[in-house]
């Protein structure tokens, strides 16, 4: 995950940031689209990553 | 680069100024949600919030709170709690009936930094003042949200898709323009657990489909005046697979949908823990810690158990959806069964 220094992470941690996968490389996917890899350029989409496109926006209601 | 988001959902108070029919609170009861229960303390609220913080520069994730309720400008110390998040560099929602937000308030939020605020409307004017028990809910609301939206504040307005308001979704489309908001969504209704599909308010799937077809065209329609968001976790199945979802299933990786498991917490008002606010299972206290309840916690490494969610809803897509935990467990009583409310099915047809 990113930059962390993997080193400092316990087995349990590790275990669980590699059970997701490494986000890092890519931008935001939109309505489905295709995401792009390793974009250098700043914009919402990558500052947010992928997830947030979908599920962030409206959080738990009832 | 992008990253994850890891947040918190906190219940800062149990008051509320508003008695809704489908409110969790109610819904609960007062053995769990009392208004004399133990409130977490300021300090304790600090102290999260810094293990938010901490928690998510380890595993280099961007850490944010939504801050819910009750209705949460009834915590007398919201403005106190919005300034410390800021300096710790947590970005902070609301999630606000709306009711509140006078222009002072607005003013105030603002110089706050609050990043959002998302604000609950649930039909017309008759539906969400029938849903919200006070005649006054839906006018204040909206004046709430020109309020926040001319200080400059983000709105987002948000709907609980049910029986009483899935007809309506458009109209508060429409309303959500006139008064600012530059998101709208909504979110599927989680049913009783006591009356599971039998809840007059459950939205069968079928209807979600039908709901969904009809928000893709409302999305390209009015996409000049709002951002119409496709956020509930089963529009994972709506879109189609891409090159990312591809490589998650190759490796078997969440890659995103439902967060319940891997990287959310809903905190009650007495620091109580969910894995998501509509699951109500006890979990935990938040002073066990952020990282230990997220790491060691039974039902959270289940939840994070692809593979038994796949076996169980004969799905190929749980990398990037596996419905909504908390729908399952209301109908079923098993968080882990296929999503009652999922479509899929429909559109092989």
């Amino acid at each position: 995950m990113g930059k962390v220094n993997q080193l400092e992470l316990t087995v349990n941690e590790q275990a669980f940031l590699g059970s997701m996968l490494d986000i890092g490389p890519y931008t935001a996917s939109k309505n489905g689209e295709t995401p792009k890899k390793d974009s250098s350029h700043c914009d919402p989409c990558d500052a947010c990553g992928p997830d947030a496109c979908y599920s962030d926006d409206v959080y738990f209601l009832n | 680069m992008a990253k994850r988001h890891l947040y918190i959902q906190w219940d800062s108070t149990n008051n509320c100024n508003l008695k809704c029919s489908h409110c969790y609170h109610n819904r609960e009861g007062n053995s769990l949600h009392a208004q004399d229960k133990k409130l977490m303390e300021l300090d304790e609220v600090k102290l999260m919030i810094d293990d938010l913080k901490e928690t998510a520069q380890r595993w280099s994730m961007i850490p944010r709170i939504a801050i819910s309720g009750g209705e949460p400008l009834m915590r007398e110390d919201h403005l106190e709690i919005l300034e410390y998040a800021n300096k710790k560099k947590v970005i902070s929602s609301l999630l606000s009936n709306g009711t509140l937000i006078t222009p002072k308030k607005a003013k105030e939020l603002y110089e706050k930094k609050v990043d959002t605020i998302q604000v609950s409307i649930d039909g017309n004017k008759e539906t969400h003042n029938k849903i919200r028990r006070r005649d006054f809910a839906y006018d204040k609301a909206i004046e709430g949200i020109k309020n926040a939206s001319r200080k400059g504040i983000k709105v987002t307005v948000a709907m609980t898709l049910m029986q009483s308001n899935k007809e309506e979704f458009e109209d508060i489309i429409q309303n959500a323009i006139k008064a600012g908001a530059i998101k709208v969504g909504f979110k599927t209704y989680v049913p009783d657990a006591n009356l599971g599909v039998k809840d007059p308010e459950f939205v069968n799937a079928k209807e979600i489909y039908d709901m969904f077809k009809k928000t893709e065209k409302l999305k390209e329609n009015y996409k000049n005046d709002i951002n119409v968001l496709q956020s509930d976790v089963l529009w994972q199945i709506w879109h189609k697979d891409h090159e990312l979802i591809e490589i998650a299933k190759k490796q078997n990786k969440y890659l995103y949908g439902c967060s319940a498991g891997f990287r959310m917490l809903s905190v009650l008002s007495d620091g109580t823990v969910y894995p998501c606010r509509r699951l109500p299972i006890n979990i935990g206290h938040i002073s066990e810690g952020i990282g230990k309840i997220i790491l060691e916690k039974e039902v959270m490494k289940e939840l994070r158990d692809l593979d038994k969610i796949r076996n169980n809803s004969l799905c190929d897509k749980v990398v990037h959806c596996r419905g909504c935990r908390a729908v399952a467990y209301a109908v079923t009583g098993d968080y882990m069964a296929k999503d009652p409310m999922c479509f899929k099915d429909l559109l092989k047809r």
